[in-house]
């Protein structure tokens, strides 16, 4: 059981003067549990790549699979019931009177559960985000932007997705807000072996999350890697539009000036670690 | 005493709340007492949580919303005053945070001049003025596309230009970043710099980016409604407890000197980019080999 894509394109206003190929023969399979960054910069064609999990678009050729459901097929239902997609911004999408109606709703509209089955489901999706039992009666419009946003994708997990696919999921989150939501959805991962894939442009905050990076670059995967190898080339990272963290330019500036200083360094603890051999200490 | 011409915003214990949705809701506190000077071609970062009023701060200082207490005070007008509504918003132009949620016209330059032509400039001074706002943020080639042809970081840029059509002396912005890659990031932070440094329009930028807020003249930290910290980036940063505290962020390379810091090393607290890291480690090494 996974997700297989095999020489998947697809073409925007095809057959038109605005034709644009947005993905070009893209193959990869995604296993079970794997947690993975989807990285590139507007117009990568990353959105376009993930829309095809659920079936929201079809390949112009190729071919999709999930869980052995191919998304040209009829089940499309089944589908969705496996593949959660969580879009930018997504507590836009909150409208119910409280939060623990608003996290209800995907389960009322599609299956055929006892009010005590639901009940189970939509408290275990809240506690999945953190969400409080205080906040339940609540209007998600009276909450803060970190908690309308974990509210929303509840929303989505209440349907217990095998497969939870979120796009750009922590833009416009304060840093504890960010920290926290990779915390839940690790939680999520290691518990329930539910796979996930990130979708962003900022490789830094990935990193530290995925264990398998997939760089998107003009509709195509131009890196296939894990987290410590995808920093290894700087200079590749950013003529694809994408930068590296700030301590990765630091590990580079100061191999100029000590030799032999380890230049794949992206995380703030490696750092201190590589520093302390080289510093001397007082 | 008049000290209008070195002022760009004041605001004296301004205190604002959103009316209950309910009846039985109470108001949200946004703003409890906050006081603030901007001075004129400061650039001015504003940190803080989500929830912390920042964003109703904004709206406070171009007059979208007026304080309930308190007085915020643009170029000499007073916010309060409707007859002054105008001529603050040609003053004090913001950028929000969607591309997608402010542009309104079919062409680039046709959306560039729509402040100008509300504000009933003559046509030929609007033709210049948005020739000459494109230029500046570097999108004359795009002046006759399409807005919904641009990348992101291009139509923020599209949208300073219209601000700048309307020759601002202030631009606010509202975490205009937030949404785009480190590409459009980079293209509008070194738009605002320009901006700043060379035509010294005030800028007043709301980001989680602490890499971003390294590059402003001050940084007002917002908690809770209030302003809990102002100071340089270096004075704001180097408090790394003070500012994980409060669930923000510091930049890395401050944090790795920090951490070096706690293990008994005795660097500077107010290091915050590549270029200061190398300086200091440079020193370091020049110490080693006289020591040895």
């Amino acid at each position: 059981m996974a997700i297989e894509i095999n020489n998947l394109s697809h073409i925007y206003n095809k057959e038109t003067v605005m034709e644009k190929t947005a993905v070009h023969d893209i193959t990869l399979t995604i296993q079970d549990g794997e947690k993975v960054g989807i990285i590139g910069h507007t117009g990568s064609g990353k959105s376009t790549l993930v829309q095809h999990l659920n079936g929201l678009l079809k390949p112009h050729s190729g071919s999709v699979t999930v869980n052995g459901i191919d998304t040209k097929s009829k089940e499309i239902k089944e589908l969705r019931k496996i593949v959660g997609m969580v879009f930018q911004y997504p507590e836009h999408q909150l409208f119910e009177e409280t939060v623990y109606k608003d996290i209800a709703f995907g389960l009322k509209k599609q299956y055929e559960f006892t009010q005590e089955e639901m009940d189970v489901r939509i408290r275990a999706a809240a506690l999945a985000m953190s969400i409080s039992d205080e906040l339940m009666e609540k209007s998600p419009f009276e909450l803060s932007g970190g908690q309308k946003r974990r509210v929303a994708i509840a929303g989505v997990l209440v349907t217990d997705p095998r497969i939870l696919v979120l796009d750009e999921p922590t833009a416009g989150l304060d840093p504890r807000g960010r920290d926290e939501l990779f915390q839940s959805l690790e939680e999520i991962n290691r518990t329930k072996n539910t796979t996930i894939i990130i979708v962003s442009h900022s490789m830094e905050e990935v990193a530290g999350f995925a264990n398998r990076i997939l760089v998107m670059n003009k509709g195509t995967v131009a890196m296939d890697t894990t987290p410590d190898k995808a920093f290894e080339d700087v200079d590749l990272l950013e003529s694809m539009g994408l930068s590296a963290p700030q301590v990765t330019y630091m590990a580079r500036a100061i191999s100029g000036v000590i030799k032999d200083f380890p230049t794949r360094i992206h995380t703030v603890e490696a750092m201190v670690k590589e520093l302390m051999k080289v510093v001397k200490h007082p | 005493m008049n000290n209008n011409n070195i002022t760009m915003i004041q605001a004296k214990d301004v205190y604002f709340y959103y009316k209950a949705l309910t009846e039985d809701s109470e108001n949200v506190e946004a703003i409890n007492g906050v006081n603030l000077q901007v001075k004129k071609g400061e650039f001015l970062v504003l940190l803080g949580r989500n929830g912390s009023g920042k964003s109703t701060l904004c709206r406070l200082f171009n007059a979208l919303l007026k304080p309930k207490m308190g007085t915020v005070v643009v170029n000499g007008f007073d916010t309060l005053n409707e007859d002054n509504t105008w001529l603050i918003r040609k003053d004090v132009g913001m950028v929000f945070q969607n591309p997608d949620n402010q542009i309104v016209g079919n062409v680039v330059e046709e959306d560039v001049a729509f402040g100008p032509e509300n504000l009933g400039v003559p046509p030929a001074e609007i033709r210049k003025r948005v020739d000459q706002s494109l230029k500046t943020v570097g999108m004359s080639e795009y002046a006759e596309l399409a807005p919904h042809r641009l990348s992101g970081g291009q139509k923020q840029k599209v949208a300073i230009a219209g601000i700048l059509a309307m020759e601002p002396e202030c631009i606010i912005l509202d975490e205009a970043t937030s949404m785009l890659d480190p590409w459009g990031r980079k293209e509008v932070l070194d738009v605002l710099l320009e901006l700043n440094k060379k035509e010294g329009i005030t800028v007043i930028h709301v980001t989680h980016h602490m890499e971003e807020a390294c590059l402003a003249d001050r940084v007002a930290v917002v908690d809770d409604g209030r302003i809990i910290k102002e100071g340089s980036p270096a004075e704001i940063f180097s408090d790394v407890e003070g500012i994980k505290g409060m669930g923000l962020d510091v930049p890395q390379v401050t944090e790795v000197f920090y951490k070096l810091n706690q293990k008994g090393y005795r660097f500077p607290t107010d290091i915050l980019t590549v270029e200061d890291a190398l300086k200091v480690i440079k020193e370091q090494l020049a110490v080693k080999r006289i020591g040895n």
